[in-house]
């Protein structure tokens, strides 16, 4: 097999001086001191033992509490069952909503960091939710590639290898391993995000857990305290509720940093809220999230620092001199998904036709009309041009309540393309182009594998929209 | 410095190899970032910053008798961007459309392997086709460079291509893949 080295032929040709491309002196530079930083950061070999519970004085750390009443910002509508419900707050995660018999009863109250030879794991935090014990984690751990097995002709008989790390729970000396797993690379590093769940047969009697990777030589103990009922938190004026949503930000000041947590608690049909803006949406909203001080100075999060840290786009890092107090978190706007909804079947029009749908679509504020699509060919559109390829394209109009905050930032159908008497998913490739404030009409594109002979598709919407603020949240008293 | 040499001062964890790295294929990495995906002059400093780093990481997993350095390092830079573009485009389905790159079209084909996976699948691709395909897929030249560049049309450079995507679509259909 390896006698055929085309990609070798292809390469010793390829130039290694691109005139264009020429590299200055400074940009070298440049570019070595960040990887030189890399390289440090990811061997540094810090060991951190768990000491002991760490007694929080100011702050319950974890903590159960009964919202009755807001002031300010509580919609004129009828008070709704989310005003009364019970919210959990656990350090590293955020709020949660704790639902009859699904209470929290044990959580960690700061994160835990072992390491070992470069290798390291990072519980960020865990909590125990009736029989189950949930973790996030960060790690660089690897478990190595995939093996091929061959035969004597060169055909592969078979692959082997782990495809996940063996995270386990330590309890009465036995290892469990998580009943599901969840693996997310980050940022282009070998550092991965895990979240792990256990199942536990029985309750947990200790307060102190044992959490291992398989190959890695030293497992770490956390400590779960347990959730204190009753107690009201002096984080209460963290939150905030926009209509049926709720929003809460946690902030820790570690000297002229300020590590800011931002956690909602969402109706059934709207998902993944977050206030973080990629770098292709700042075309259309000028600044995520910001912090003022009481004497009116703005601060910008620093996105470098989040991401040296491994943090999750809730997590926002602050360069505030320690001096500076009465902070507020202003928010312009959020973002968040709505589920899927009403599936359409339709005939997959031919290229160059247009078929119509008139599907309408409820949500929140916003009624969105899958007007219908086409079958474009690359040959009469820009976009598609770009991209070399036909494509069908969806077609769809949104109306707004009167003074609505609510508007449509993207849409996404998810299509199933009859095969047999059966609808499935396909390979594909999806264009979703971004909606501004003001449109009212827009499209999505996609491409899929043998599209040309598809006859039937089924259509199912959702979108991603857009809350207009601004919002404040007073975080830390004057 | 030859690229046996410049294999071993990495494996011999000598940081000023980078440099070196740095110094012969610099242009080159540069050329491939920028045609995978459009970078401000500091994104693209700092995602070559990337593909160092990951070669720094990797090196260890190469392997000489199976590819070219040179061939490996490529492979490498292209992987970087496209991790690159998917920490800083929006995920899902989100493609913004002045991004679409002709290195992530076929991309999808390769996410369950590995960098040294995908380079033993390439080297299997033969002519007449297999270097327009490199071209699109791993440089992420644009058509009309193509075209230019083996003196054909656009429409004929489109359709070399696709025949080096079936073809590699059915040595993946070998592997069960």
């Amino acid at each position: 097999m390896f006698d055929k080295k085309y990609l070798d032929a292809y390469s010793e040709h390829v130039k290694a001086e691109f005139e264009d491309e020429h590299l200055e002196a400074n940009a070298q530079e440049r570019i070595l001191e960040k990887t030189f930083k890399k390289i440090e950061l990811s061997s540094k070999g810090q060991k951190y033992r768990f000491k002991g519970i760490k007694q929080k004085k100011k702050s319950i750390v974890v903590a159960c509490f009964l919202l009755l009443i807001l002031s300010g910002f509580i919609n004129a509508t009828p008070v709704n069952a989310l005003y009364q419900s019970i919210f959990q707050f656990i350090p590293g995660f955020g709020i949660v909503k704790s639902e009859e018999d699904m209470s929290i009863s044990r959580a960690t109250t700061q994160s835990y960091r072992m390491a070992s030879n470069g290798a390291f794991i990072e519980i960020k935090y865990a909590y125990v939710q009736n029989n189950s014990f949930v973790i996030s984690a960060l790690t660089n751990i690897n478990y190595g590639s995939s093996m091929m097995t061959m035969d004597g002709t060169g055909e592969r008989i078979g692959v082997s290898g782990k495809s996940k790390l063996g995270l386990y729970l330590l309890i009465d000396g036995e290892k469990t391993y998580a009943s599901h797993y969840v693996e997310a690379s980050s940022y282009g590093t070998d550092v991965k995000k895990i979240s792990g769940t256990f199942y536990l047969e029985k309750a947990l009697k200790t307060s102190i857990v044992t959490l291992g990777i398989d190959d890695f030589e030293a497992p770490i103990e956390i400590v779960l305290e347990e959730v204190k009922a009753g107690d009201a938190p002096d984080k209460l004026g963290n939150g905030l509720f926009i209509d049926d949503i709720f929003i809460f930000a946690d902030l820790k000041r570690e000297g002229d940093v300020a590590i800011l947590n931002m956690s909602s608690v969402l109706p059934s049909e709207y998902r993944n809220l977050r206030f973080y803006l990629f770098d292709d949406e700042k075309a259309f909203y000028a600044s995520s999230i910001q912090i003022i001080d009481s004497e009116g100075n703005g601060y910008y999060p620093n996105e470098k620092k989040r991401q040296y840290n491994n943090a999750d786009i809730d997590t926002f890092y602050f360069d505030i001199p320690e001096h500076k107090t009465g902070l507020k978190v202003v928010i312009p706007q959020m973002i968040y998904d709505t589920k899927v909804m009403g599936e359409v079947k339709v005939k997959k029009p031919k290229l160059g036709e247009y078929i119509a749908v008139d599907q309408r679509y409820k949500i929140g504020e916003i009624e969105l009309n899958f007007k219908g699509l086409a079958f474009v060919s690359k040959e009469n559109d820009e976009t598609l041009k770009a991209i070399g390829e036909d494509a069908l394209r969806y077609d769809f109009e949104a109306t707004y309540q009167a003074n609505s905050k609510q508007s449509v930032f993207q849409v996404f159908p998810e299509i199933k393309v009859k095969t047999g008497f059966e609808y499935a998913r396909t390979n594909s490739m999806g264009i979703a182009p971004y909606w501004t404030s003001k449109q009212r009409a827009g499209c999505y594109y996609s491409v899929f594998d043998a599209q040309d002979k598809a006859t039937k598709l089924s259509i199912e919407i959702k979108c991603s929209n857009v809350l207009i603020g601004p919002y404040e949240l007073k975080i830390e008293a004057e | 410095m030859n690229d046996e040499i410049l294999y071993r001062r990495l494996l011999m964890r000598d940081q000023q190899a980078l440099s070196a790295v740095l110094n012969q294929y610099g242009g080159l990495l540069k050329y491939i970032i920028g045609n995978t995906v459009v970078l401000t002059a500091e994104e693209i400093e700092e995602c070559m910053s990337d593909a160092l780093f990951l070669i720094w990481q990797r090196i260890e997993k190469y392997d000489n008798t199976k590819a070219s350095l040179k061939s490996w390092i490529i492979m490498v830079t292209r992987s970087a961007a496209i991790d690159y573009y998917r920490k800083t485009a929006k995920h899902k389905k989100t493609v913004f459309i002045e991004e679409v790159s002709s290195t992530l079209i076929f991309q999808e084909a390769f996410d369950l392997l590995s960098i040294e996976e995908i380079i033993e699948r390439l080297q299997m691709l033969p002519p007449p086709d297999n270097e327009i395909f490199y071209d699109r897929f791993i440089l992420g030249e644009n058509m009309d460079r193509i075209a230019d560049k083996h003196e054909i049309s656009k429409e004929n450079a489109y359709k070399r291509i696709t025949r080096g995507r079936l073809k590699l679509k059915e040595i993946f259909a070998k592997e069960g893949l």
